[in-house]
């Protein structure tokens, strides 16, 4: 597995998540804590998602061991593009992973 | 007559290049906490995914007010509409009350399918914590 920080995003759907195909979060990694808008592990219920997002807030996960990784350690994005290839948003060239740094 | 069942022209799943992927993982909410896809599998390109076991159990920690925290998994097919496949809404407000749902079978999920673990806490007060897994194999599509 890989650790990796990566920005979240949100969805009216679903609600926060991270923007690649496989991850799993890690607890308490969230970043950055926010009185009541961003804790150890997650947004707080009542915290309106365009001020959580306003702060860049980032999770560090595990991803798969498998995940095609460039020279700078971001995630390289036509090989993800090739191992989800037939995915209506992972496998379309429009679709850019979000950057992945060190987990600190 | 007598009826012949041929052989099958291709080998069993577990013997295409299975590999287990199992995701685990837990969180403690509150008082309050968003909606959050806390993992995700997609199945590969060329994959399939068969599911063995699912859980998802929540525990209230502290005694709590206005609760309804949510633990589920779900599946979105490629290009398909999300399902739920095992769904716990613990609406309990006295500390130690424990919600868990439990799944086991075969289901065969299709490249592209995304299966996605969730959890939602609308409490006022009080933590809870929720644990949330999976096992299957990974194969040969």
């Amino acid at each position: 597995m890989l650790k990796k920080r990566l920005p979240l995003a949100h969805s009216t759907l679903t609600g926060y998540y991270v923007d690649v195909p496989s991850y799993r979060m890690l607890p308490d990694t969230w970043l950055p804590i926010t009185p009541g808008l961003i804790y150890k592990d997650g947004a707080f219920a009542g915290a309106a998602p365009a001020a959580v997002l306003a702060l860049s807030p980032s999770v560090v996960c595990e991803l798969p061991a498998e995940t095609p990784l460039d020279d700078l350690g971001k995630i390289d994005q036509r090989p993800l593009q090739k191992m989800y290839a037939t995915h209506p948003r992972f496998g379309k060239p429009d679709y850019v992973p979000p950057v992945a740094t060190d987990p600190t | 007559m007598k009826v012949i069942f041929p052989p099958g022209q291709r080998s069993n799943y577990f013997d295409r290049n299975a590999v287990t992927k199992a995701i685990s993982g837990a969180t403690s909410t509150g008082p309050g906490s968003a909606p959050t896809i806390r993992w995700t599998y997609t199945v590969p390109a060329a994959k399939k995914y068969a599911l063995n076991t699912l859980a998802c159990r929540n525990v209230r920690q502290d005694i709590g007010t206005v609760t309804a925290a949510q633990t589920f998994i779900a599946v979105t097919p490629a290009g398909g509409a999300i399902t739920n496949l095992c769904t716990l809404s613990n609406y309990a407000l006295e500390r130690g009350a424990v919600g868990q749902a439990d799944f086991s079978g075969g289901l065969v999920f299709m490249t592209g399918a995304v299966i996605t673990a969730n959890t939602s806490d609308n409490s006022a007060t009080g933590n809870t914590e929720h644990n949330y897994s999976m096992t299957g194999l990974e194969f040969d599509a």
